[in-house]
């Protein structure tokens, strides 16, 4: 059955391309936001005194638009491009792939309204308010129809291990979004959660990790796994392993929320279960790490010349240090120097720019000479250069934010020998502008790179005739 | 039953879980089909893409 009968299959690209440029154009919002209020943590003044315009409220738009605008519509681009690829047939229903375009479209609207005017539940990462979350939940089943239809009428025998990872992401953060977003509403603009106290911190976290786990992480595998190989042009270097990986990945996932909240009111067990499956889920993250850079084993000398690739392998790299890193926190004598600090915010930008913008934007540089009929981006120098750019940004960022981490940990708890505080909280935030001002250098690096991928996507969509000025990189190695 | 206890259990269920997709997973008999699975993606491009990019993948998905 997996072998195919010599048909054109007409594929659903438009919902594809859309979800494409709407990435790199959420991306640079998402991002430029970031780096405005980077540099209002420097020059406070930047605010201008303006409520819409508040650190307060432009962090949560932030965290809105690169996660679930950027990132989310990465994912929407490449499961429905992926979905339709390994099970060789069209999307199931092209009206209802039309209604998640527009229906996402109308989320992140709604967030960039209401999130500068103060709207919001208040829970980090699902501060939007009870109509936009019932949107976002009537959407996010539109999608899981598709989807899971799509997979339905396949014209393939196994389903590839890309749309297992899709598939448990899509499921899931369904299952997390409509759980924690449960509450009553009181007027058309504000309602509050039907869980309280303890409770209502541990189905937050629950949430919030697992969105990391589920969104951030299986989602982005999906797209490793599909990607990584086809930009490579080999197999992926052990597909029993990603078997593996997969099952070990979801089991052990859904338990580690609770290491968001060590020291608090939580009951003790629940603390040291998050803290344990926290530390175990290293293993399955280090083994499908692994798993996508040694696909290109015995085949390593193309990434000198292929910066998608490199984009792609660096990002691996990424994801690899993160998810030591982020076990190594969970250890809750680590957390008491690491919480509450900006060594997390350091943590969550090596992963979120290192390993999910990284193999997003190789996926989509893969993705765009495909969908638009070209032979290859319209400049691959410039690919390069972003490359360069999105490293040096992510780096300087993650540098900075974990040493200022860790000093501001060891500051707060120095006691003086009669048990008084050494240091004030303001000598700690006075030792940290030097690097509050290296992490909005790296952002604006990062957004750099992000213009002149969205300069050379529209090059590459609107002129014909650079196609064949220069051979591909991939094939200069061949 | 409390946390722990469902927890205990849960920790035993998914050690099993995982026991047996590693079993399954690198049992030899299945080693064929596997392989034949993670070259499927390139299955595809056999078909109807003619564009340059995707020449060079035909030739190594031929088996």
């Amino acid at each position: 059955m997996s072998q195919t009968i010599p048909q054109n299959t007409e594929y659903n690209f438009k919902v594809v391309k859309q979800f494409t440029v709407m990435t790199i154009i959420w991306g640079i919002v998402g991002m430029a936001v970031g780096v405005l209020i980077a540099a209002q943590l420097v020059w406070p003044a930047l605010n201008f005194d303006i409520p819409y315009l508040t650190y307060s409220r432009l962090r949560p738009l932030h965290t809105n638009a690169v996660i679930f605008a950027f990132g989310t519509s990465a994912l929407f681009a490449t499961a429905y491009y992926v979905v339709q690829k390994t099970c060789q047939v069209r999307l199931f229903s092209d009206k209802l792939a039309a209604f998640t375009f527009w229906g996402w479209q109308a989320v992140i609207v709604a967030a960039v309204i209401t999130l500068p005017l103060g709207m919001t539940t208040s829970k980090e990462y699902a501060e939007l308010e009870w109509p936009v979350s019932i949107l976002i939940a009537v959407v996010w089943i539109a999608f899981l129809i598709v989807f899971f239809g799509t997979l339905a009428i396949r014209r393939t025998s196994h389903i590839y291990v890309a749309n297992w990872f899709y598939g448990a992401f899509i499921i899931a953060v369904a299952m997390l979004h409509i759980g924690n977003n449960l509450a009553i509403p009181v007027s058309f603009t504000k309602s509050y959660s039907i869980y309280s106290g303890a409770v209502d911190a541990m189905m937050q976290w629950w949430y919030g990790h697992n969105a990391v786990g589920f969104l951030l992480t299986a989602g982005f595998l999906g797209m490793m796994y599909y990607f990584v190989p086809k930009q490579a042009e080999r197999p992926v270097y052990s597909y029993r392993l990603s078997v593996v990986h997969f099952w070990a990945l979801i089991s052990i996932y859904i338990w580690a929320g609770p290491h968001h909240l060590h020291y608090t009111a939580l009951p003790d067990w629940a603390q040291s279960v998050g803290m344990v499956m926290s530390v175990v889920l290293f293993v399955p993250s280090w083994g499908g790490m692994i798993n996508g850079i040694m696909t290109l084993s015995g085949a390593w000398h193309k990434l000198r010349t292929d910066p998608i690739l490199r984009f792609l392998i660096v990002s691996l790299s990424f994801y690899g240090m993160s998810t030591f890193e982020g076990p190594m926190m969970a250890i809750k004598s680590v957390n008491a120097l690491s919480h509450y600090t900006d060594w997390t915010i350091g943590h969550v930008h090596s992963g979120a720019l290192g390993w999910v913008a990284m193999i997003s934007i190789g996926a989509i540089y893969h993705l765009i000479p495909v969908l638009f009929d070209r032979d290859r981006m319209y400049s691959v120098k410039m690919i390069n250069t972003h490359f360069w750019l999105h490293t040096i940004g992510v780096v300087l960022y993650i540098v900075a934010m974990w040493i200022s981490g860790v000093m501001q940990g060891l500051m707060w708890r120095a006691v003086n020998s009669d048990g008084t505080l050494t240091y004030s909280f303001v000598e700690s935030l006075e030792a940290s502008y030097p690097f509050y001002f290296v992490r909005f250098l790296g952002g604006v690096f990062v957004v750099a790179g992000m213009l002149l991928m969205a300069f050379n996507t529209y090059k590459t969509i609107r002129s014909d005739k650079v196609r064949a000025s220069e051979p591909l990189p991939a094939a200069q190695s061949v | 039953m409390g946390g722990p206890t469902f927890n205990a259990y849960y920790t035993l269920l998914v050690f099993a879980v995982i026991i047996i997709v590693i079993l399954w997973a690198y049992s030899s008999k299945n080693k064929d089909k596997f392989d034949h699975d993670a070259n499927s993606i390139f299955e595809e491009d056999e078909k109807a893409d003619d564009k340059g990019q995707n020449q060079k993948r035909e030739s190594k998905s031929d088996e």
